[in-house]
């Protein structure tokens, strides 16, 4: 939104839609179970839709309807079902296992998000108006959440679910900053999603026939 | 002249406002949970007669208590009063005690009346005196983070403690009213409310000796002293209520004048305003259930991040 000036109820649902996608993954972040991290990925994933169809609407760029629709299609709904169809598939009902506890992991969120709040600041703050440092701290917060997801814990779907945070962070920072990006960008991005959650999800289907469990925990070494 | 005249009255109203309908709040609580559980339960207006029946019966001291066992009742009681003026419970002006304290002196009284109910249930050295204070003073700890981190969320927004001043600040911005910051405070101080009136992710606050909190800590008091303790227990949670709705959440309905009218009209949109609430309460309370003793962190430790990232995005909110 660099270069738009827009009326103050679009600034008012814009921090009220980030501070909720950052609460969504905080959610996903105090959560033991599968399924709630694909419904609140889910739940994500349509927040940030709303926020780019509210931004294309106020700022009148085709381009933005498209990226916001291919969002709902592809991130709300495909990337979702084929997951929650594998845990079904599967029969999924474990834990999944935590090197964090989930008390320290919420807070280390926390940690996080406030260090992407500090970076933000000195890196954009001198040449852009408060609400673009917001969002995009949010979405660089979403990026850093990812990675420690990944690092936390031991379940191939949450190291998926913690790469397609990442994803959502930098759409969001693209979408916030830039709107202005070309849709084939936008385009090479969401097809990148779907082969690597195609490609993770026959990795993973491959390690569940293979060692009997969904857990990376037991892979200490590397077998030839 | 007049004026001073009709705010004491006024002021005078609120306290006896808050005496007489805190039991109803809580037998209307009571009430709803046990018609969600398919029960028919207790009358709403029990509590009144259980405080009626309590005031009854004799004062019964047990041996080897000190003095504070009998100045524990009265303590909480005053401590509920004084908060009362307070807040504003009636009025969107602020009434003549009214900037007595700010809200961080309400928390001060509020932990002053926990601070003696815990000497009061280790006076005796009982067992279940001491667990109970163990428990509530595990409790206070872990929610003091996100009470302080509250205050200095309304600060920012308010530029004062004063909860006059928040009430009018949301009145008249409706930007700052549906800001991210607001209803981040709002979740936090909700999640706050719930684990402070023994709600049900916390607490099933029954008489079971495995899981009570609050009931371990009064189980030595009888007759007059238990009516007190009870009643201010009431007065707390309608307290607590009147912080979240007035000061917070919905602070419309308050009487703007002095006439008799806009007073009548405060106080029925205030218990209406309750009954909302209290319903939401009981669903909570029937759909969700009780947390282990040691995952309590995990629930304040969300409640910590509800208060900071509310300060965190106040700060860029843009507008």
């Amino acid at each position: 939104m660099l270069g738009y000036t827009m009326p103050i109820y679009i600034y008012v649902i814009e921090s009220l839609l980030v501070a909720l996608i950052l609460l969504s993954s905080f959610a996903m972040l105090s959560s033991r179970w599968v399924s709630f991290y694909i419904h609140s990925y889910a739940f994500q994933s349509f927040l940030i839709f709303i926020l780019t169809l509210v931004l294309g609407i106020e700022s009148q760029n085709i381009n933005l309807y498209l990226v916001a629709f291919l969002t709902l299609f592809i991130r709300t709904i495909i990337v979702p079902y084929m997951l929650l169809r594998m845990i079904k598939k599967f029969n999924i009902k474990e834990e999944v296992k935590l090197s964090v506890k989930i008390p320290l992991s919420i807070i280390s969120g926390l940690l996080l998000t406030v260090f992407a709040y500090f970076l933000i600041y000195r890196l954009i703050s001198p040449f852009s108006p408060k609400i673009v440092v917001n969002a995009s701290s949010i979405a660089l917060s979403l990026v850093f959440i990812g990675f420690f997801m990944i690092i936390s814990r031991f379940t191939t779907i949450t190291h998926i679910l913690g790469i397609l945070i990442i994803e959502n962070g930098i759409f969001l920072l693209s979408v916030v900053v830039v709107p202005t990006l070309p849709i084939i960008v936008e385009l090479v991005v969401l097809f990148d999603i779907l082969v690597t959650l195609v490609a993770m999800l026959i990795l993973s289907m491959f390690m569940k026939m293979q060692t009997g469990s969904f857990s990376t925990a037991m892979l200490k070494r590397l077998v030839g | 002249m007049d004026i001073y005249l009709n705010s004491t009255i006024f002021q005078i109203f609120q306290v006896i406002i808050v005496l007489a309908f805190s039991p109803f709040i809580a037998g209307f609580i009571s009430k709803m949970e046990e018609i969600f559980e398919g029960r028919r339960g207790p009358s709403v207006f029990q509590p009144y007669y259980d405080l009626h029946k309590l005031f009854h019966k004799e004062i019964l001291v047990p041996s080897g208590a000190s003095f504070i066992f009998g100045l524990t009742p009265f303590v909480s009681f005053v401590s509920m009063v004084l908060i009362t003026l307070l807040l504003p419970v009636l009025t969107i002006y602020p009434l003549p005690l009214g900037f007595m304290g700010d809200m961080l002196a309400g928390a001060f009284l509020f932990s002053l009346s926990s601070f003696f109910i815990n000497l009061a249930s280790l006076d005796l050295s009982t067992s279940y005196g001491g667990l109970g204070s163990s428990r509530a003073t595990l409790l206070a700890i872990l929610s003091e983070p996100t009470l302080i981190l509250v205050f200095v969320g309304v600060a920012l927004i308010a530029k004062s403690t004063l909860p006059y001043v928040m009430l009018h600040v949301i009145v008249s911005s409706m930007p700052l009213y549906f800001s991210s910051s607001h209803f981040l405070i709002i979740a936090a101080f909700f999640m706050l409310f719930l684990a402070d009136t023994d709600r049900r992710p916390i607490n099933a606050s029954t008489h079971v000796e495995m899981s009570m909190i609050e009931e371990a800590r009064i189980l030595e008091y009888s007759g007059p002293y238990l009516a007190f303790l009870k009643w201010s227990g009431y007065m707390k949670q309608f307290l607590l209520l009147v912080i979240f709705l007035n000061v917070l959440v919905f602070p419309w309905g308050l009487s703007v004048n002095h006439s008799p009218i806009s007073l009548i009209i405060a106080v029925v949109s205030l218990i209406i305003k309750m009954l909302i609430v209290g319903l939401i309460a009981a669903v909570i309370d029937t759909a969700i259930s009780r947390l282990r003793f040691f995952r309590y962190q995990e629930y304040f430790s969300v409640a910590f991040v509800l208060g900071v990232l509310a300060i965190m995005t106040f700060q860029y909110k843009g507008f």
